[in-house]
C-alpha cells in the first residue's frame, strides 16, 4: 500500500545560488554574522505588487525567520501571506536577470516581470 | 438605485431646512435638489456664484513619511513634486487600468488629504491599506467631523476674497491655503467639480453652520445639486459610477490631466502605457447634444446605422439650451465631432451630434 506522503508546509526557499550572492553582497558591506535578507512584497507595481529585497543586521520584532543554506530570510507576516511557497533564486551570466522569484501565487506579472498580481 | 442614506446628521440640515431646501438621493446620500427654482439656481451658478454642501465627499488622511511615495505608486499622475499647499489630480487605477476613483491629492502640513468620491472613500481606504506593506503609512478616516462648504462660479474668487481680504488670489487648481474667516478656520482648496472656477472651504462641524450663514449674508445664493448637475453634464466632467467606473479606463474617460506618461511604475501603469502608445483606446467620452429635451436616462443606447455604437451615462435639460445634453462612451469610429447618432429613449429614435467634451480636463493633443 502506497504511504500518503505528508504535506510539506509551505514557506519561502532560497537556492544555494541566490544565497552565495546574498552572502558576498552581505561581505561588500562588512557583514559577518548575524545578518539576514530581508525580503518583503510591496504594493504599487505595473501588476499590483513587486519584491523588495535588503540585506538587514537582524529580524523585526514580528518576522518569521526561515534559515537555509547558511542564510536567513527574514519576512513580515503580510508579505509571508503572498510569498508563502516561493523561491528565491539567482539568474546569472550574460543574460542574467539577478535575482528572480519563482512564486507560484503570481497569476499575472507584467512584461519586465518585476511586478506580479495573486 | 443605492439606497440613500439621510444626509440629517450633516452639520448643515438645518440651514438647508431653514433655506427651504427640497431633498432628493445624489450620490449615495438625501442631499438638497433644490432651494426654489432650478433654473435660477443654474444662471446664477453659470453668470455669478453658488453655494452648495459637498461634506458628502470623503476626506482621507494618509499618515507617514512614506504616504506620498505610496500614493504615487498606486495612482497615474505624478504627485512627488507636490510639497506643502499645492495638490493635484489622480486616478487610482486597478491593475488592468480600470478607474476606481479620480481622487485630489492635498500635501497638507502633516499628512497627505484625500478628497474622495462620496461613495468610494471606504473602498479607496481599503485598497490603499491592502498594497501598504512595511511603508510607513496609514489611512484615516477624516470626513465626519468635518464639512466642506463649496462656492462655484465664474465670480466665487471675487466673491470669496472680499470675505477673506484677497487671500485666494493667484491660487493655483488643486492648491490649498489655511485661513480666517469671520474668526472661524477653513481650510480653502482650488477645485473644479462640476467645472466651474471654485472653492471647497473645509471647516469643522462646530463652525459649519455659522460659516454658511456668513457666506449666505455676504450674497452668494444656495444651489442643490439639480442645477449642478446640469453644469456638470454641460461642461463634460465625468462623475464617479457614471462616467468614472471600473468598466472604464483612464483615457476613455478623457482624464489626460491625471495621468502621467514619464513617472515610473504604477499600479496598472503597463495597461495605461500601451493603450496610449499603440493608440488601442477603443472608446472616447463625449458630449452628445441630443435633439427635443425630453429626460435621457442613464444607460440609453446609442445608435448609427442601426447598429449600437455605445450608451448614455447622464443627461441633463440645462434651461437655455433647446436639446438636451448627454455624457456618453461611443466607439472610436463615432466619437469625432459633428458625427450624427441616434439615442433610443423608450422606443424612440432621438436624432445627437458628437462634440469633443467641453472644459479643461481634456489636455492632450
Amino acid at each position: 500500500m502506497a504511504v500518503k506522503e505528508k504535506p510539506q508546509p509551505l514557506t519561502i526557499h532560497v537556492s544555494p545560488k541566490a544565497a552565495e550572492h546574498v552572502k558576498h553582497f552581505a561581505r561588500l558591506e562588512g557583514l559577518e554574522e548575524g545578518f539576514g535578507i530581508r525580503v518583503a512584497v510591496k504594493g504599487g507595481g505595473c501588476s499590483g505588487l513587486t519584491y523588495d529585497l535588503s540585506i538587514v543586521k537582524a529580524p523585526g520584532e514580528n518576522d518569521k525567520v526561515i534559515e537555509e543554506h547558511g542564510l536567513r530570510l527574514f519576512v513580515d507576516k503580510k508579505s509571508y501571506v503572498f510569498l508563502a511557497g516561493t523561491t528565491l533564486d539567482y539568474s546569472d551570466g550574460l543574460n542574467g536577470k539577478g535575482f528572480v522569484f519563482h512564486n507560484p501565487n503570481a497569476k499575472t506579472t507584467c512584461g519586465c516581470g518585476t511586478s506580479f498580481s495573486v | 438605485m443605492d439606497k440613500a442614506v439621510p444626509m440629517s446628521n450633516s452639520p448643515l440640515w438645518q440651514a438647508h431646512k431653514a433655506a427651504g431646501a427640497l431633498f432628493a438621493p445624489h450620490q449615495g446620500r438625501l442631499a438638497p435638489r433644490r432651494y426654489g427654482p432650478v433654473s435660477i439656481e443654474y444662471q446664477r451658478l453659470t453668470t455669478d456664484a453658488g453655494l452648495s454642501d459637498r461634506s458628502y465627499v470623503g476626506r482621507l488622511r494618509v499618515m507617514g513619511k512614506d504616504a506620498l511615495d505610496l500614493l504615487n505608486r498606486l495612482s497615474t499622475n505624478d504627485l512627488m513634486g507636490l510639497v506643502p499647499g499645492s495638490g493635484g489630480a489622480t486616478i487610482l487605477t486597478t491593475n488592468k487600468g480600470r478607474i476606481i476613483d479620480r481622487l485630489v491629492v492635498l500635501h497638507m502640513n502633516d499628512s497627505v488629504l484625500l478628497l474622495t468620491s462620496p461613495r468610494t472613500r471606504t473602498e479607496v481606504a481599503r485598497w490603499i491599506d491592502t498594497y501598504t506593506f512595511l511603508e510607513d503609512a496609514r489611512v484615516e478616516d477624516a470626513t465626519e467631523g468635518t464639512a466642506v462648504l463649496s462656492v462655484s462660479g465664474p465670480n466665487s474668487a471675487l466673491r470669496l476674497d472680499t470675505l477673506m481680504g484677497g487671500n485666494l488670489e493667484g491660487l493655483p487648481l488643486y492648491h490649498w491655503r489655511a485661513l480666517s474667516v469671520a474668526g472661524m478656520p477653513v481650510t480653502a482648496v482650488h477645485t473644479d467639480p462640476v467645472g466651474l472656477p471654485g472653492y471647497d472651504l473645509i471647516a469643522s462641524t462646530e463652525h459649519a453652520p455659522r460659516l454658511w450663514e456668513h457666506l449666505r449674508d455676504s450674497g452668494i445664493p444656495p444651489v442643490g445639486h439639480a442645477a449642478l448637475e446640469m453644469v456638470r453634464v454641460e461642461r463634460g466632467v465625468p462623475l464617479q459610477g457614471r462616467e468614472l467606473t471600473q468598466e472604464f479606463n483612464p483615457l476613455e474617460a478623457e482624464q489626460w490631466d491625471a495621468v502621467s506618461f514619464a513617472k515610473g511604475c504604477y499600479v496598472g501603469q503597463e495597461v495605461v502605457a500601451r493603450l496610449s502608445t499603440y493608440d488601442k483606446v477603443q472608446k472616447h467620452l463625449v458630449l452628445l447634444k441630443v435633439d427635443g429635451r425630453g429626460a435621457v436616462p442613464p444607460g440609453a443606447v446609442v445608435q448609427a446605422d442601426g447598429q449600437r455604437v455605445g450608451s448614455v451615462t447622464s443627461a441633463a435639460c440645462p434651461p437655455r439650451r433647446h436639446k438636451t445634453l448627454a455624457l456618453a462612451y461611443l466607439h472610436r469610429s463615432h466619437a469625432r465631432p459633428g458625427v450624427a447618432v441616434e439615442v433610443v429613449v423608450d422606443g424612440a429614435y432621438r436624432p445627437a451630434r458628437a462634440a469633443r467634451l467641453p472644459g479643461g480636463r481634456k489636455n492632450h493633443a
